[in-house]
């Protein structure tokens, strides 16, 4: 970071390549489109070039980007607004928000996960139902990886509101997961 | 400890994720040992954070890297030439950093002086003023990432040239934004080239100091659209050959857009060049040329001049004799009136009618192999007009030649060439399609 802010591009260019896909999973999955995170995570990148007078060496260049990013993604998703049901002209209504949500996501070339595919269409459905905040965390601590105390550093919380949050959501995502779950063991 | 069911089960939450002291796994851990629902909520927890974790994973698009090296070149440029703007005259408002910017460089051949200002000085002497380096500001760690990454496409030392106190160098000849509008000022040496490109920059930024056009970021990140901004007594340099004498000036989108829209039917296609020469004025391709020639033309008030030779790239000049190029192009690009030089120290504001140089446009088509048509020129009487009134108007050499045919050929006729080169000036802009947006919805 200090040959960034020397002023050598290329020194921040190799940072982006090597946060850019957690960065871009981070938005998509808070924001729930694919395009948009893009976009974010673009300006995520250049916002944090821009801000480099702002940053302090006591936090990893991790942290910078990511609070920017998820800060983005956030107020992102807030304008644009909750999702609603879309009328799915192919294949006609479709059942529930969360399916229309599931399949605007479009995974497209990502890897595919441990369960089906419809399985992670109803879960990343479920995330996008989750309060923005709550999805925040969730998507930095189970798909990131990120500790409490990291993500606390990125969100500027106490790690106790890290803790209570992230419990919070997940018992939100409980109810439809292991319902589900439940549900296909019946049958 | 005494706990209720909720704190339990926030508990049981950081116990998934390791993240208890060791007071609290103690707690935990008795519980599950001896509450079912306790282990059952436990075995929930966990099987909703693996199946948050088990969600795929999607690589960041190829060309987000590409598109961001452009923004943060560009966020390079203009955080730089903010803050240099608001040491001049009052220009605060181009503090805010845009997020895109439109470039322009007007090339300028061999040919076309510019007045640097009142005196009877000699042309050396005129240069030498224009090229006086501007106050170089000290390296922010924007303008250095810039001038680090002028380096090293350019391999030109361009630190050394801020620490001899020369003017810095803009990152130019890259493409910002799939719409990027870049006129190139080439000159007959590095001087000329920089007393043009200051002079430019000089009229641009006091002529156009109000038309910045400001995108949303939104817009800009989608490549959608360009923003504006000046670089005042900047130089460009053409990287790929850094000794080239190319400068390149910005210019406000909505007068970028203005020449493809003037100068195009809007239909464009990637790589896109129009280049414009006061000399023969080319421009490439078939649509754009017809266009400019018509442009051109009415201007001229004559009938647009019929194509000749196409060559290799459908280069097509114009020559309309009887339109002032310099006016010519200021109104195409917005550029205004551009004061002209004339080499024995006279230096005028270059209104069309006062101007003791004028510019013959020229229009051709180069030949294809296929053809045998000649390159239209310039009568050579009316050059030889115009080169007598040049002399007139100066005291002592010409100030100008006008290019009668290619920029290497002097003019013809009975009178003696000018004593300097051809001149000539060339816009070259070119511009792409931006991306298409896709739709969210479609699948």
């Amino acid at each position: 970071m200090e040959q960034v802010k020397a002023g050598q591009t290329q020194s921040y260019g190799e940072l982006v390549r090597r946060y850019q896909d957690r960065v871009f999973n981070t938005c998509w999955r808070i924001c729930g489109h694919l395009e948009d995170a893009r976009d974010l995570t673009q300006e995520a990148f250049l916002k944090a070039f821009e801000s480099l007078d702002s940053y302090r060496q006591e936090s990893g260049f991790y942290t910078w980007i990511f609070r920017v990013a998820t800060n983005l993604a956030i107020s992102h998703r807030r304008t644009a607004g909750r999702r609603r049901a879309q009328f799915d002209g192919h294949s006609g209504l479709v059942r529930s928000q969360a399916e229309a949500l599931a399949r605007r996501m479009e995974p497209g070339e990502g890897e595919p996960g441990s369960g089906d595919q419809d399985e992670c269409m109803r879960v990343a459905a479920l995330l996008q139902t989750l309060d923005d905040d709550q999805r925040a965390i969730v998507v930095l601590r189970d798909i990131e990886g990120f500790d409490y105390q990291q993500i606390a550093a990125i969100l500027g919380l106490p790690a106790g509101t890290v803790k209570s949050r992230l419990h919070r959501a997940r018992m939100a995502l409980r109810e439809g997961i292991v319902a589900a779950a439940t549900g296909s063991k019946r049958t | 400890m005494a706990m209720n069911r909720e704190q339990l089960s926030e508990l049981l939450s950081a116990y998934v994720d390791g993240e208890v002291t060791a007071n609290e796994r103690a707690v935990v851990e008795g519980a599950l040992r001896t509450d079912p629902q306790a282990r059952q909520l436990l075995e929930e927890l966990r099987r909703t954070a693996a199946a948050v974790s088990a969600l795929p994973r999607h690589a960041a698009p190829a060309s987000l890297a590409v598109d961001l090296d452009a923004q943060l070149e560009r966020a390079q440029l203009l955080s730089g030439f903010g803050r240099r703007a608001e040491g001049r005259s009052g220009w605060g408002k181009w503090q805010t950093p845009l997020k895109a910017a439109a470039m322009l460089a007007v090339v300028a051949g061999a040919g076309w002086w510019f007045a640097f200002g009142p005196g009877s000085q000699t042309p050396g002497e005129k240069i030498a003023d224009a090229t006086k380096p501007v106050s170089v500001e000290e390296s922010t760690s924007s303008s250095a990432a810039l001038l680090t990454t002028a380096s090293r496409e350019s391999g030109m030392d361009i630190e050394s040239r801020l620490a001899a106190g020369e003017d810095p160098v803009v990152l130019v000849n890259h493409s910002f934004e799939p719409e990027q509008i870049r006129l190139t000022v080439t000159a007959a040496d590095t001087a000329e080239r920089d007393a043009l490109t200051r002079q430019f920059t000089a009229q641009l930024t006091s002529a156009h100091a109000e038309n910045l056009a400001h995108r949303k970021p939104r817009a800009a990140m989608h490549g959608r659209s360009v923003g504006a901004f000046y670089i005042e007594g900047k130089q460009g340099i053409n990287y790929n050959n850094p000794k080239e004498k190319q400068v390149l000036v910005r210019l406000p989108v909505d007068q970028a857009q203005a020449i493809i829209d003037s100068v195009s039917s809007g239909v464009r296609s990637p790589k896109d060049q129009l280049a414009l020469q006061a000399g023969p004025v080319r421009a490439q391709g078939p649509e754009k040329s017809q266009k400019l020639i018509e442009l051109l033309a009415q201007k001229d008030g004559t009938e647009p001049a019929k194509p000749g030779k196409v060559n290799d790239f459908d280069d097509v000049a114009l020559r309309t004799p009887k339109v002032n190029l310099v006016d010519t192009l200021g109104e195409i690009v917005g550029l205004g009136p551009i004061a002209a030089n004339s080499l024995d120290g006279n230096t005028k504001s270059n209104e069309a009618e006062e101007s003791d140089v004028s510019a013959a446009v020229s229009a051709e088509r180069v030949a294809s192999a296929d053809t045998n048509e000649s390159k239209k020129e310039l009568p050579p009487s009316l050059v030889e007009k115009r080169f007598e009134r040049a002399r007139t108007a100066s005291r002592s050499t010409p100030s100008a030649t006008v290019s009668a045919g290619s920029a290497a050929r002097p003019p013809e006729g009975p009178e003696k060439a000018p004593a300097h080169r051809d001149q000539f000036v060339t816009m070259v802009v070119e511009f792409a399609l931006p991306k298409p947006k896709e739709s969210i919805r479609s699948r």
